[in-house]
């Protein structure tokens, strides 16, 4: 009986999944520009859909952002942006190089940074917190 | 096709209220965490009772009613609060494969208490006071132990895979 | 208080990108952390609901109270240890949240309260053993509680 259930037991670890672990490549800046497909402004993470047209990052991507209290602190709201808008997002890739990318900040057309959350980076590239 | 049923599930605006809500979700992902300690932390005692490693000098019996009354609120509070986090996004809570093994897992653990039910319950008064606690029953709360921890794992790795 | 300097050892240290990079070691070590919470909050809940007259009310008090006591303190030593794995690859960005340094600060005040509330009930029940206490227990149960929520909220509130 205990090895039988033991045996069940072992047949629920998964077998290596499609998206193994989101693990984040977090020391990895990467620079995405394309086209919004879908804002997903939600709990318990936010996603911009991100489709890139030509290029290395050529593909459609997943950008996993924060909770909406944590972004909505840094500036971001339901609206910032939408469906067909153009989006500069940097961030940092999965590990196991499927599309997928923990936002860092986004810039916005006139500029301005829009950041997940209140890391901010150092001069050696690092994130550390914002003073 | 239970996917697709997922895929509605998801597009609902119920679901799609409780995932823009800025408190909604994390209250009730809160209480889920929380009632924890009133579930499996009190279920954690009395497997420990039946592998003598507390409350030894307390009956069995006794130690299994008392911890239910925690408990059986408790697991009720874990059974709703999932329910509503499954709801807020069914077809990404299903696809994801340690939300499979929670639920597999859970559905063990069910069994592994049913099994106790049946076999050990009705007995239970005749081993109360007993030096020893009868194989079987302390197997089932090996099992039960190991099989919460994994639970638990499962429940917080399921973050993890986008 | 600007303490980068400090964090950025972190970032530097070779031993910490072992499990920074791993990918099961940091969600692993958080389940961890939710064990030793789930024992310790378990065994804080039956001590102090028994204190209040609900719950294990069947159960010999110091019996209960001690057992309480040690499952309790091994769940706490647990989640210390993990809590400070999971703050270890990450400082700055834990330090910078505010719902962290809550818990900072209400995690030894919740410690330093229930060592001096275990001695002084254990004393008090063996003397009067039918009292029913109200105050120490809402208080313990409160500090507790105010930690776990803290922990949850980092996640959420920032």
């Amino acid at each position: 009986m205990k090895s039988f259930l033991l045996l069940l037991a072992c047949l629920a670890i998964p077998v290596a999944a499609h998206h193994s672990f989101a693990m984040f490549e977090m020391t990895k800046d990467v620079t995405y520009e394309g086209t919004v497909v879908e804002y997903r402004w939600e709990n318990p993470h936010s996603h911009i859909i991100l489709k890139i047209d030509g290029g290395p990052n050529a593909g459609t991507w997943d950008v996993e952002g924060g909770s909406t209290a944590i972004m909505g602190r840094q500036g971001w709201s339901r609206v910032t942006f939408k469906a067909g808008d153009k989006a500069t997002l940097v961030g940092h890739p999965m590990r196991d190089g499927s599309k997928g990318v923990s936002l860092f900040y986004a810039v916005m057309p006139d500029g301005k940074r829009l950041y997940h959350d209140i890391a901010r980076p150092t001069s050696e590239g690092a994130a550390s917190a914002a003073k | 096709m239970l996917f697709e049923f997922f895929h509605y599930l998801q597009s609902t605006e119920f679901a799609t209220g409780l995932r823009q809500s800025d408190y909604a979700f994390p209250l009730i992902e809160g209480s889920h965490i929380m009632a924890l300690s009133l579930s499996v932390g009190l279920i954690l005692l009395f497997d420990l009772r039946l592998l003598r490693l507390a409350f030894p000098g307390e009956p069995v019996s006794r130690v299994m009613h008392q911890v239910m009354k925690i408990a059986l609120p408790g697991f009720t509070v874990m059974f709703i609060t999932g329910l509503a986090l499954f709801f807020a996004q069914p077809e990404k809570a299903a696809r994801n494969r340690y939300f499979q093994a929670k639920m597999l897992t859970l559905v063990l653990l069910g069994i592994n208490a049913l099994v106790y039910q049946l076999k050990f319950y009705p007995k239970m008064a005749e081993w109360d006071s007993a030096s020893s606690v009868p194989a079987g029953a302390r197997v089932i709360a090996g099992i039960s132990l190991v099989f919460w921890v994994l639970v638990i794992a499962f429940g917080r790795i399921m973050a993890y895979e986008l | 208080m600007n303490l980068n300097h400090l964090w950025q050892m972190s970032y530097d240290s070779k031993t910490i990108d072992i499990l920074r990079n791993s990918s099961l070691g940091i969600p692993v070590i958080q389940s961890f952390h939710l064990i030793g919470i789930t024992l310790l909050l378990g065994s804080m809940v039956a001590l102090n609901l028994r204190l209040l007259g609900w719950g294990l009310t069947e159960i010999q008090f110091t019996a209960l109270a001690r057992q309480a006591w040690s499952w309790g303190m091994a769940g706490l030593i647990l989640a210390v240890a993990s809590g400070f794995l999971v703050f270890l690859p990450d400082p700055a960005r834990y330090a910078a949240n505010h719902s962290f340094q809550f818990k900072m600060v209400m995690l030894p005040l919740a410690v330093l309260f229930q060592y001096i509330l275990y001695r002084s009930v254990i004393r008090k029940k063996t003397a009067i053993s039918e009292q029913r206490l109200v105050l120490v227990p809402v208080a313990s149960l409160t500090l507790w509680f105010c930690v776990a929520w803290a922990g949850r909220a980092i996640a959420f509130l920032g």
